[in-house]
């Protein structure tokens, strides 16, 4: 090619591999055809071995939301037992956890979303203890948004539609006064 | 010899999907959605199963049916910038060809150290602590044996790590076009001590659960994390 630098391969033998090749040219084989391949999904924590090495939020997100969902299975736990108070405590855990999640909201559209509908499921009920259905949702939800931090707010209107069906209400507390404003103005 | 003393040569993320077949309608609005970005983007190359761009002169991005990669030469240490674009690009990239998920993604890093000849590079790999090999003449050879190479492969809960130390070879040759004015045409040889780190998963992974900037930020970590324990004997 005149005008440009041209490159040379290495001398190789057969066997070589070609570390140099500009992966433009790399053949390409599938990856569903090597024996090594594991056909189920790889999980979030096997993905992200060293989460306090990846960014900051990503971490926090990951940390807190694995505390947040341990905290929810103690709620059920003790919910099964009979104690009342013990469920309620560890769902006060899960809701003091709100905050440092909020703060990881720059992960996506759909984790904020998420992460905003537990925050006002938590501030609307006014420290009123949840139904077992509602624990239940709420843990989904923390769920799925730790096993896809990444989710589209497609995916995340479904999760937050999900906690409304149990009775959540995922509105911000000053919605109802907008909306009633508004009502009475005859704008909406 | 420590992972200090090596220079990145080149860094190179890669995703594998089911094939895509929207990049046989889609490649002009993939494209078009990631010059807004990156205004310097530049065609290279397009064909019906790839398309490839090149951003300034040292980082390159392919899209093809069955995967896409972002590769840059002599990238600064952090790739910083490296993993910025590549997160850009697989979300445009998912985005406009509709993937969901990908079948692997893997991070490559390719250090090295130049020597002056094949035989001080050969020497350098064969007197650390992770070759051996049995005295004497063997298969009617004898001394020491050229162009090393050592490997090691690790693969467990669903990801893996492959590592890599050989001797390179690389040759540069300029040939200049007719009526050429410019600097007179010099061939150039390279030998390198050639490291090469390459992380991957085995198992498929959602695109909602990836971050390049995350996954290459960690992957950079380790790789700086544990090297030396390797390098160190050299």
């Amino acid at each position: 090619m005149a005008g440009s630098v041209r490159f040379i391969e290495p001398v190789q033998t057969a066997t070589d591999i070609r570390p140099y090749e500009p992966t433009t040219k790399a053949k390409v084989v599938s990856i569903e055809d090597s024996l090594r391949f594991v056909p189920e999904r790889i999980s979030i924590d096997d993905l992200y071995t060293e989460p306090m090495a990846t960014g900051p939020e990503l971490g926090h997100a990951l940390r807190g939301l694995a505390s947040a969902k341990g905290a929810v299975q103690d709620s059920l736990d003790a919910l099964q037992r009979g104690e009342w108070i013990a469920s309620d405590d560890a769902m006060q855990r899960v809701q003091a956890m709100m905050p440092e999640l909020f703060c990881c909201r720059a992960l996506g559209d759909g984790f904020g979303a998420v992460v905003n509908a537990l925050k006002f499921c938590f501030e609307n009920a006014k420290g009123g203890a949840f139904s077992k259905e509602q624990i239940v949702a709420i843990g989904r939800a923390v769920e799925r948004v730790r096993a896809e931090p990444f989710l589209a707010f497609g995916s995340a209107v479904e999760i937050i539609t999900r906690l409304e069906d149990s009775g959540l209400n995922v509105d911000p507390p000053a919605f109802a006064t907008l909306t009633d404003l508004l009502d009475v103005e005859g704008l909406y | 010899m420590q992972l200090a003393d090596l220079g990145l040569f080149q860094a190179v993320a890669e995703a594998r999907f089911s094939p895509a077949y929207g990049l046989w309608d889609r490649a002009g609005r993939l494209w078009s959605s990631l010059k807004t970005a990156l205004p310097d983007l530049r065609m290279l190359n397009a064909e019906l199963n790839q398309t490839v761009f090149r951003l300034g002169n040292n980082c390159e991005f392919a899209a093809r049916l069955e995967n896409a990669s972002i590769s840059a030469f002599k990238p600064p240490r952090t790739l910083t910038q490296f993993s910025e674009h590549a997160d850009q690009f697989f979300r445009v990239l998912c985005d406009v060809l509709e993937i969901y998920e990908y079948k692997r993604v893997g991070f490559r890093l390719i250090f090295a150290r130049q020597f002056p000849t094949i035989q001080e590079a050969s020497a350098a790999l064969l007197t650390s602590k992770v070759l051996r090999w049995p005295e004497g003449k063997h298969f009617n050879h004898g001394g020491d044996p050229i162009r090393p190479e050592w490997a090691l492969r690790w693969e467990n809960g669903g990801s893996g790590i492959h590592i890599r130390l050989r001797v390179d070879e690389r040759k540069y040759e300029f040939e200049p076009p007719l009526v050429w004015e410019g600097p007179p045409p010099e061939k150039k040889e390279l030998v390198t001590l050639t490291y090469d780190v390459d992380s991957y998963t085995l198992s498929a992974v959602l695109v909602t659960q990836m971050s390049f900037v995350d996954w290459i930020r960690q992957c950079v970590h380790l790789v700086n994390r544990d090297s030396d324990a390797f390098l160190g004997g050299m």
